[in-house]
């Protein structure tokens, strides 16, 4: 089970993006997080500053992030991940060290897994190999690189 | 929300487009990276049937929004669709890998793993939406 960090809502009611995501227990699914259906872009704000591990408090979208690393990662041929918070979508991009089908496949499961633990469908998953996509290119285009396996 | 078109009709389309595919693998080899992508468009529209059937509205886009879901989020998210999400994605990823990252693909691979992968969406989703009634 990931270890799910809770949330306090009153520093987004101060910032100055017209939406946020709010995320929040829901019992009646034997606590799963759930999250409400507006969101907040990457591109209005910097969340880079609260991304120390002591912080009291994480963006959403660094939730988000925790939980697709924690997820895909189990995937040893997952060499990295790539994301890039929309206003209205998240596009991932999982790359693998090869053209590995197999992996694929064990990727697409995850996917689903993130779906359902997470409540929202959104997504643009995108799986292709690091030699066809590398992720410099990515992040030239805007993406955040969210993982790179250590070699 | 209606849509203009039947079941048949999707049915009809998807079939049209596989068989175009396998045209392509068979006489045309030289363009055979277009053939995954005739293949994920025979998946979109076996996909579109099952929609019109179970009267989900059918998305203009492959991935939607907060406010609008894609189809492929529809395909993630439905009890019965997410049987057949590994397939529909793999066809999705590799047809953009042979448009965009300029993927070369094999007869083998489309003997071995494409088609076969277009043939189990197929096997899932007719059955769910054949009937006398919807075929007329």
């Amino acid at each position: 089970m990931l270890n799910l960090r809770e949330w306090r809502s009153r520093e987004f009611q101060t910032h100055p993006c017209p939406h946020f995501y709010v995320f929040f227990v829901d019992n009646r699914e034997h606590g799963d997080l759930c999250m409400t259906a507006v969101g907040v872009s990457s591109a209005d704000f910097d969340v880079r500053e609260s991304t120390a591990e002591n912080s009291e408090w994480i963006y959403p979208e660094q939730q988000v992030a925790r939980v697709l690393v924690d997820l895909f990662k189990e995937i040893p041929q997952v060499k990295s991940i790539c994301a890039q918070f929309g206003d209205d979508q998240i596009t991932v991009w999982t790359l693998l060290d090869s053209y590995d089908r197999d992996a694929r496949e064990k990727v697409y499961g995850k996917e689903l897994e993130v779906c359902r633990l997470l409540k929202i469908h959104n997504f643009d998953f995108r799986v292709t190999s690091a030699d066809l996509v590398p992720p410099e290119d990515l992040v030239a285009a805007g993406s955040r690189e969210i993982y790179n396996r250590p070699s | 929300m209606s849509t203009p078109h039947t079941i048949a009709e999707y049915i009809k389309q998807a079939e049209h487009n596989a068989e175009f595919a396998q045209y392509i693998r068979d006489k045309r080899s030289q363009y055979i990276d277009w053939s995954v992508t005739c293949l994920f468009y025979a998946a979109v529209h076996f996909v579109n049937a099952y929609f019109e059937k179970f009267g989900i509205p059918i998305p203009r886009r492959h991935r939607g929004d907060l406010g609008a879901p894609g189809r492929t989020n529809i395909v993630q998210s439905d009890p019965q669709l997410s049987a057949i999400y590994p397939e529909y994605r793999h066809l999705d990823d590799e047809s953009r890998d042979a448009r965009y990252e300029l993927r070369r693909i094999s007869e083998g691979d489309y003997d071995n793993f494409l088609r076969p992968l277009l043939d189990k969406i197929s096997n899932f989703i007719l059955p769910k939406v054949t009937n006398s009634d919807d075929m007329n």
